[in-house]
């Protein structure tokens, strides 16, 4: 570093200097030498030296974001992203398997179908742990929730809104009929999951429906379910806001009202919610939404119960939860969660 | 370049080989050296967490994928600066694809700081934080960045010049105009009148 070009340098060719710029912000043993000879040497330039320091420590004093809450979470994606590339298919049994192909079958024949009819597929993918929300051609918003798929076509003018789900979405549809005693094709909005039909007239509610099996819970609106009932054949129920209805196709459909029908939104901020939950419901999320493998040392286990209410913002947390509450043991290497009775 | 400077550059060269060659806790290390930086460098583009924590997810994916064919950058943060700032401009410009974004080179979306009025001692130095604060706001987008990245990254021109993918001329040209923006703060300075004054003085009893 030359000394003599400091004599006549002005607050802007202070600024520029990278030298004097890392004496400002961090510096060395050296540049603090360094300067103390310059302010020395020409006396003349301490004061305007001190300006260009005090410029640049005002800029600097910002507010910074480091998002550290998040920082493990953000880590459970990526490890969970790359975790599925390389993960190997499963082995199913005979009639899981059986079930799953027909399953295969019927959703590429649909495909296959609406490929034909209407053009452009748009499919949306999230993976484990990832959460991705979805803007449909009407304005219309679904948060997927992880491992979970959408699929709709591009070309909603004409036809009726389609969408189909796999996994989770909270969706938010935007309503487009004026007259409710004269619905034009065009205006329907039909969620199709495995086991059942959802129309939807202008609303938000919530679909989950994984291994053939599908919950929705209606937060405002008003939405009509066509499915099949095991006795009675084809069916429709008309949801009221706060009913949550579970149903399995060709099986009996069970309706509950929802104390507080917003909560089964919580998952869309990444909060993990139960009420008086079961481990066999909490490993579900678990493996799910999040990718985990989760163990049990034996089977009864799985019916141990959390009592109240768990709500917590990762997998982390739901983990301590539940070794501080139910007397177990919880050995975790990566993605693999063992849980095991605590001896008494 | 100091001592200090070289040590811990060669440290992190370290863990960029080992990283290169598969090395899972390198990789890991990365990350939770680098986090929180690339955090708030994102948030000035936008406050969507969202966005943001996609972003960082997308370019740990891709630096793991493509490990084997990437290269050995001067500053390893430099190119995650570079490699994020991309990813987040992909992500916003196909947000608002509604709106028409025709050419690609020049990215409009704003950059934002906010300052932190906690820290201030004293008054003068809120006054002086108070101008810098309005003059800064005042400035385009691509001017505030390259403030940022200059005074508060402390990054040299080739350094900026590489993450904002604009030659080093350009950015001295960018600085020099945002330097000109911002005039008004040097010149109002009470110690730069002073000291012009002084100057004057000094080259009169010459």
């Amino acid at each position: 570093m030359q000394i003599a070009k400091y004599s006549n340098y002005t607050l802007p060719d202070f600024l520029e200097d990278d030298d004097f710029l890392r004496f400002v912000i961090n510096p060395t043993h050296n540049d603090t030498v360094f300067w103390q000879q310059v302010t020395a040497e020409y006396s003349q330039q301490k004061e305007i030296i001190a300006e260009a320091s005090k410029i640049i420590k005002a800029y600097r004093k910002q507010d910074v974001f480091t998002n550290e809450e998040n920082q493990s979470k953000v880590w459970q994606r990526i490890e969970s992203t790359l975790q599925k590339d390389r993960v190997k298919p499963k082995i199913f049994t005979l009639n899981g398997f059986l079930r799953v192909a027909a399953m295969l079958l019927l959703v590429s024949s649909i495909g296959i179908a609406l490929w034909l009819i209407k053009g452009r597929q748009n499919e949306i993918d999230t993976t484990y742990g990832e959460l991705s929300t979805v803007t449909l051609p009407d304005g219309s918003t679904v948060v997927l929730n992880g491992n979970s798929k959408l699929t709709y076509s591009d070309n909603w003018d004409k036809n009726s809104r389609e969408v189909w789900i796999n996994g989770e979405g909270l969706f938010n549809v935007t309503h487009i009929n004026k007259d409710p005693a004269h619905i034009k094709p065009s205006e329907r909005f039909i969620v199709h999951c495995p086991d059942m039909d959802i129309e939807v007239l202008g609303t938000t509610f919530n679909v989950r429906s994984r291994h053939n099996k599908t919950n929705v819970g209606l937060v405002q609106g008003k939405i009509r379910l066509d499915y099949v009932d095991a006795v009675t054949g084809k069916q429709s129920l008309i949801m009221k806001p706060g009913d949550y209805v579970q149903h399995t196709y060709k099986k009996a459909l069970t309706r509950i009202t929802l104390p507080a029908p917003e909560k089964i939104t919580k998952w869309t901020k990444h909060q993990l919610l139960f009420n008086d939950a079961s481990l066999a419901q909490i490993s579900e999320i678990m493996t799910d939404d999040y990718g985990y493998q989760v163990d049990f040392s034996s089977p009864d286990l799985t019916n141990f119960k959390i009592e109240g209410e768990i709500n917590v913002p990762n997998v982390e947390e739901l983990i301590e939860t539940i070794s501080t509450t139910l007397p177990v043991k919880i050995t975790r290497t990566d993605k693999n969660i063992t849980i095991t009775k605590l001896n008494p | 370049m100091s001592h200090e400077q070289i040590v811990h550059d060669d440290h992190n060269t370290a863990v960029w080989l080992a990283f290169k060659e598969g090395n899972w806790d390198a990789y890991t290390q990365l990350y939770n050296q680098y986090f929180k930086v690339l955090n708030n460098y994102g948030h000035k583009f936008t406050r969507d967490v969202n966005v943001i924590e996609d972003a960082i997810h997308d370019l740990f994916i891709r630096l793991w994928t493509n490990r084997a064919g990437l290269g050995n950058p001067v500053s390893v943060k430099n190119y995650l600066f570079k490699s994020l700032r991309s990813i987040i401009f992909r992500k916003l410009q196909s947000k608002s694809r509604f709106v028409d974004i025709e050419d690609e080179a020049e990215h409009n979306f704003p950059f934002e700081i906010s300052f932190d009025q906690q820290l201030m001692a004293d008054e003068e130095e809120q006054e002086l934080q108070k101008k810098i604060k309005f003059h800064v706001k005042a400035l385009p987008a691509r001017q505030q960045e390259i403030i940022y990245l200059r005074f508060y990254e402390g990054l040299g021109y080739d350094e900026i010049a590489d993450i904002m993918e604009i030659n080093i001329s350009s950015a001295y040209k960018l600085i020099y105009k945002a330097f000109d923006n911002l005039q008004d703060v040097l010149k109002t300075s009470k110690l730069a009148i002073v000291l012009a004054l002084y100057s004057c003085f000094c080259i009169n009893n010459h």
